[in-house]
């Protein structure tokens, strides 16, 4: 057995039916043991004294001010009645300065390991020839792209923008479920949920001094004109979207225009004389730095997926040359895919000479005789999810799970286990919420945004996901997932 | 800016202007309309309304004779005539989507709460306030929505908005003029009282320019002195000519005017305005629709069209 399956610190009993786990279980970040936690205790007395029909009022004017400015995502096959809201909780969650030094410093160590990962694969690979992750996991998986290799970046700097998602266990105990390190979403929300919460209940902010997240945009503009090539004094900035039918285009606009930079689409771009350049209504402009939220695949058709219309012909070549730069780079993806995942501890070790500060979730890789023949055995207590999947998708609840579906599902990881990995159900922590008519604890999870430039920084504040529906565990806003504004209380 | 911005706000603005210039339009010959002589000719005052702001023929055979009801649902609550209110201030939205990252909040949150309210329109919501209070209520939110977009910097973005405003507004009072006059002028003196003389009025209304009228000329309506007015009223925002002084003044800001071709042909049309004489203004009128036309294709192929360099 692998050493660091031992460390599995999850008391979870095995559920002994196919239901879902128990929500007493559940960490509730409000009401500890001990009662309700000093830094809930301004909003709790509040909850206590609203009634459903106030708090309802105030999530149809939340509801009405989203709406008016926008604030939504397209769902595909766009007729613009089509545009959907996220749904907002108007309960924020709170963090105590103390616990998110933890969670901050946790997630910036994570991304400088994961930077100092990404520059060695494509250089030197120490990490590999020293053995602490196996070559052919890296250079044989398909997100590995040899058109990154030898090529120096500014400062080194892979990851500018990562999201970590991170959950929580108790009260001291945080687990990273997922590194973001391609095209992370979602920080708009995090902005624009502050900016309804200000509106709605300006007397919160008056009790408790909320550190302030608004600065983000600025912190990011400052980075990516940090990272212009070499000799470039005003660099021109660009954000690259792939157009306002993409369902996250709103977060595009959003930060073009809070950072006062071009938004733009592959089409208004081109390649010519070793630069790249826009089409400006005076004339053709050079291109220094692009934050670019189209995938790699998409990026430049001459290089990658031929048929793509999202990128610029010939946008690799110049990039290569140092002649533009891009954020993120390309080529991430081999170190936020879930095979790699699983080194990102040693990677910590090995780079930086540090404890890893957060955990990784523990994980059984059924490619190993042992681990799956546990797994297999273990079926309806752990949840199982394909390597290289993602959005959920493909993926086995063990405990929401029928006896027939967990027998599927046996079939398909027998018929290439090495495909597969295997993680115990979390219990995730859980915040008030208001849901339907009354207000209860739901589960919620993390994400952080991690800049990193000159320096690697974290504005106080995350974008917290909660799952609206009783006992559901997933998050995702397409699977009846919400979002809350996220506090960190300021104790200066 | 880019270019493929600078077209999204070029039509931003056209969309605009013209859906408060229908609204204007039809409020004009609404209140005609209920003039004691309507009832014995009622085509008459959607005449220039059908004219100017339809397609006659495709009306004629969808819609039938021009009624209040026929004209109110092509012009304001179609969703398949491009240019009915309801279609402009979507095309207005979406273009504004498209670059909100450049506009101040408030211009978009008043662009994007006019469509949630408009995309409401039917012929339900229509006949429950009655068709002037959506006629008032698009002049008042096109009205907003300017306030909010002259809350700009004065740079590219600024200039092309007004390039589009001026260009469809040039091109409003002409296809106006140019549909209207004819009529107008086969009476030579009305009558204060009249319906020919509230022919002219409503002419100057759908303009909004009745006010100008009578303060610029401190006399009763006179068909030279309104010709004058709407065709090269020096004061007035709204006449052809300031209009087309103002493409001109947008575009210099835009491209640099020597040797370009369309800023020669604006400086053309303007000056053929300032000195023509008042008899033959009506045929000036003509010409100059023509002229607005071919100025706006070229705009769009020269200067709103994405290209290489």
């Amino acid at each position: 057995m692998n050493t660091d399956l031992q460390q599995q610190p999850v008391a979870a009993e095995p559920p002994t039916s196919s239901r879902p786990a128990k929500r007493s279980r559940a960490y509730n970040e409000m009401r500890g043991p001990t009662g309700v936690s000093p830094a809930y205790r301004p909003l709790a007395e509040f909850l206590r004294s609203a009634d459903a029909s106030s708090l309802e009022h105030k999530r149809t004017e939340a509801d009405a001010l989203f709406r008016r400015r926008g604030i939504t995502f397209n769902v595909y096959g766009d007729e613009s009645g089509e545009e959907r809201l996220i749904p907002f909780d108007v309960i924020p969650r709170i963090l105590t300065a103390q616990e998110w030094s933890v969670v901050s410093a946790g997630c910036c160590q994570r991304v400088r390991a994961l930077n100092r990962f990404l520059d060695d694969i494509y250089h030197d690979q120490e990490i590999l020839k020293a053995g602490v992750i196996p070559r052919d996991e890296i250079v044989n998986n398909v997100l590995f792209r040899k058109e990154m290799v030898g090529l120096d970046l500014p400062n080194k700097v892979h990851a500018h923008i990562a999201g970590i998602d991170v959950v929580r266990v108790s009260g001291d105990q945080w687990y990273v479920l997922e590194d973001n390190l391609r095209t992370p979403s979602g920080v708009s929300y995090m902005i624009e949920n502050r900016v309804a919460m200000r509106r709605l209940f300006p007397d919160f902010f008056r009790r408790q001094r909320v550190a302030t997240i608004d600065h983000y945009p600025e912190i990011l503009l400052s980075n990516l004109r940090a990272c212009a090539p070499a000799g470039i004094e005003y660099p021109t900035v660009v954000v690259l979207t792939p157009g306002p039918a993409n369902s996250a285009f709103f977060e595009h606009a959003f930060l073009a225009q809070r950072m006062g930079v071009s938004l733009v689409e592959g089409q208004d771009l081109f390649v010519d004389d070793g630069h790249v350049w826009m089409r400006d209504l005076r004339g053709r402009r050079q291109v220094d730095v692009i934050y670019r939220r189209v995938d790699d695949e998409f990026l430049d058709p001459t290089v990658f997926r031929p048929d793509s219309l999202l990128g610029v012909a010939g946008l690799m070549e110049v990039y290569r040359a140092g002649k533009v730069n891009l954020a993120n780079a390309v080529g991430n993806g081999v170190a936020d895919d879930k095979a790699t995942y699983l080194y990102v501890p040693q990677m910590i070790e090995f780079y930086l000479g540090e404890k890893p500060i957060l955990s990784n979730v523990p994980t059984w890789r059924l490619g190993r005789p042992d681990e799956l023949a546990y797994v297999l055995e273990h079926l309806a207590d752990l949840v199982v999810k394909e390597v290289h999947g993602s959005g959920g998708y493909g993926m086995l609840v063990g405990p929401a799970s029928t006896l027939a579906e967990r027998e599927a599902y046996r079939e398909r990881i027998l018929s290439d286990p090495s495909d597969f990995i295997a993680q115990p159900t979390l219990a995730l922590s859980t915040c008030p919420t208001f849901s339907a008519q009354d207000i209860a604890p739901r589960h919620v999870d993390l994400r952080p945004y991690v800049l990193t430039g000159p320096a690697c920084t974290l504005v106080p504040g995350a974008l917290t996901r909660v799952a609206l529906k009783e006992g559901s565990l997933v998050v995702n806003s397409s699977q009846g997932g919400g979002t809350k504004d996220t506090w960190v209380l300021d104790d200066q | 800016m880019l270019s493929r911005l600078a077209v999204h706000c070029f039509w931003l603005s056209r969309y605009l202007e013209r859906a408060e210039n229908t609204a204007r339009l039809l409020a004009a010959a609404n209140a005609q309309a209920l003039a004691p002589e309507a009832s014995s000719n009622s085509q008459r005052p959607w005449r220039v309304v059908v004219a100017v702001a339809t397609d006659p023929h495709r009306f004629g055979s969808e819609f039938g004779p021009a009624t209040a009801e026929s004209i109110a649902a092509h012009l304001l609550v179609d969703r398949d005539n491009p240019s009915s209110v309801v279609s402009c201030l979507r095309a207005v939205r979406e273009n504004a989507r498209s670059v909100r990252h450049l506009l101040n909040v408030e211009s978009w949150e008043a662009v994007n709460s006019t469509w949630l309210e408009a995309r409401e329109f039917a012929g339900a919501v229509l006949e429950q306030r009655g068709l002037d209070h959506w006629l008032g209520w698009t002049r008042q939110r096109c009205q907003w929505i300017k306030g909010a977009l002259d809350d700009q910097l004065r740079d590219e973005l600024y200039a092309v908005l007004m390039l589009g405003q001026a260009l469809e507004r040039a091109d409003f009072i002409s296809r106006m003029l140019v549909a209207a006059l004819p009529a107008l002028l086969s009476e030579p003196n009305p009558e204060p009282g009249t319906f020919a003389h509230r022919d002219w009025e409503a002419l100057l209304a759908a303009a909004g320019m009745v006010d100008a009228y009578y303060r610029t000329t401190s006399q009763p309506l006179r068909p030279d002195l309104a010709m004058d007015l709407l065709i090269r009223g020096t004061t007035s925002t709204r006449s052809l000519l300031s209009n087309v002084e103002r493409l001109a003044s947008s575009l210099a800001a835009l491209v640099a005017s020597v040797g370009n071709d369309t800023a020669s042909a604006i400086a053309a049309l303007a000056e053929e305005l300032k000195t023509c004489t008042t008899s033959d203004l009506p045929s000036a009128a003509g010409r100059a629709l023509t002229r607005i036309n071919a100025i706006g294709a070229a705009l769009q192929r020269e200067h709103f069209m994405p290209s290489d360099r």
